[in-house]
């Protein structure tokens, strides 16, 4: 009878729990405008805050009716939010820009770690490059930057972050293809609970880009449409390190 | 004319002593600090040293966080007792390209003979260098953010 009981509390805890991203947001319960302030989708905590020039628009999206967009405006911009802290597990995104041009900005989804998301306080992230002959999707590694694979433009991109505090590492799918080898965390780190989308500002050429449809990148992969996932882990019933479920 | 040729002697001294102190003044030494091995005064953040000892201090301090025990690297390298299985953390290094087989035992062994770690575990020698360790490079990212961004913290 314990065991039921301990087993239905566990049924009952958020995804967090299990130490994996647990946040979504496909931005369409959004009005179209300024994204600083918004407060939808589910595993965050706080609204969007930052930067007034990313804006929720109908023009272009993923899945469903909105997407984000940042149109460059020649300063270096950034907008964050802090979500439910992982310390292992997949952040899932689309990723979309107009130009391939090697004089454009390079806008990154860094994540983060601190009470207030911010470039001072980024893990690691990918950007979509404009440095170097070949645009691409890139990476910092520690201190070092690599490029991880070319983009075309105005095309999405499916983008999933793993990431590893134990190891105080993160490697990078694009479009559900092969992972990277590992990179390293600028930092070390127990947890991982913010994400900022950021405009670095090196580039003179004009551009847009688009985010969209954050997830569970785990979840997304072991779910075929139309079902909900249910996980189970191996370990001992009677505590909290145990077994459970998350869907 | 005559105001040079007295003084030619003493060029010519000073000519000689010159050279001679270029040969005989030591020259400073530019060997690199050694990153692998080397002293943990000057652990390399990435070294297999650091490595090695982030993982287990982070293992140790987070040993009673449900959140962090359930991360599936976590339960990979455990022992069913909670224990740190030291061989599946020598094939996650591997496996990750963190260290070689040999390399990580090499670090094993220097760890252990400085006493920062006994019997796989990692001790509060262990855990301090790991705290000076972060903190170095927290610092160090501050002055790049600084210089980078002109500031370094949040807004």
């Amino acid at each position: 009878m314990m065991r039921l009981v301990v087993f239905i509390l566990l049924l009952a805890l958020p995804g967090n729990a299990w130490a994996a991203f647990s946040t979504s947001d496909d931005f369409d319960s959004y009005g179209t405008g300024d994204l600083t302030g918004e407060n939808g989708g589910s595993g965050w905590g706080g609204a969007w805050s930052g930067s007034t020039a990313y804006d929720v628009t109908t023009a272009v999206s993923q899945s469903g009716a909105n997407s984000v967009i940042y149109t460059d405006n020649g300063v270096e911009e950034q907008i964050a939010r802090s979500f439910t802290a992982m310390t292992s597990g997949i952040i899932s995104f689309y990723n979309r820009k107009t130009v391939t041009s090697t004089n454009a900005d390079t806008p990154i989804l860094w994540f983060t770690e601190g009470a207030t998301p911010d470039v001072t306080n980024r893990v690691g992230g990918v950007g979509m490059s404009g440095v170097g002959a070949n645009a691409g999707f890139f990476v910092q590694s520690g201190s070092t930057e690599s490029q991880v694979q070319a983009y075309s433009a105005n095309t999405w991109y499916k983008v999933d972050i793993e990431i590893d505090c134990t190891t105080d590492q993160y490697r990078v799918s694009i479009d559900d293809g092969a992972f990277s080898s590992w990179y390293n965390f600028r930092t070390t780190e127990t947890q991982i609970d913010g994400l900022i989308f950021y405009i670095n500002q090196s580039g003179s050429t004009s551009y847009s880009v688009y985010w969209d449809t954050i997830a569970d990148g785990e979840a997304v992969a072991a779910a075929p449409a139309g079902t909900s996932t249910v996980r189970v882990y191996q370990g001992r019933i009677h505590t909290i390190q145990g077994r459970g479920v998350r869907y | 004319m005559a105001r040079l040729k007295a003084a030619l002697p003493f060029i010519i001294l000073f000519a000689v002593l010159g050279v001679a102190l270029y040969f005989i003044e030591p020259k400073s030494e530019t060997k690199p600090e050694p990153t692998f091995g080397g002293p943990l005064t000057n652990l390399d953040f990435d070294s297999p040293e650091a490595r090695v000892v982030r993982f287990l201090a982070k293992m140790e301090l987070q040993k009673n966080d449900p959140i962090w025990n359930a991360s599936p690297t976590v339960q990979r390298v455990k022992n069913p007792d909670g224990s740190v299985n030291i061989a599946k953390v020598r094939e996650l290094f591997i496996e990750r390209g963190l260290a070689t087989g040999a390399q990580f035992d090499t670090v094993i062994a220097f760890l252990e003979s400085r006493g920062l770690i006994t019997n796989n575990t990692i001790t509060a020698d262990g855990i301090q260098t790991y705290q000076n360790i972060k903190a170095a490079k927290e610092l160090l990212n501050a002055q790049e953010d600084l210089q980078r961004y002109g500031r370094s913290q949040p807004l």
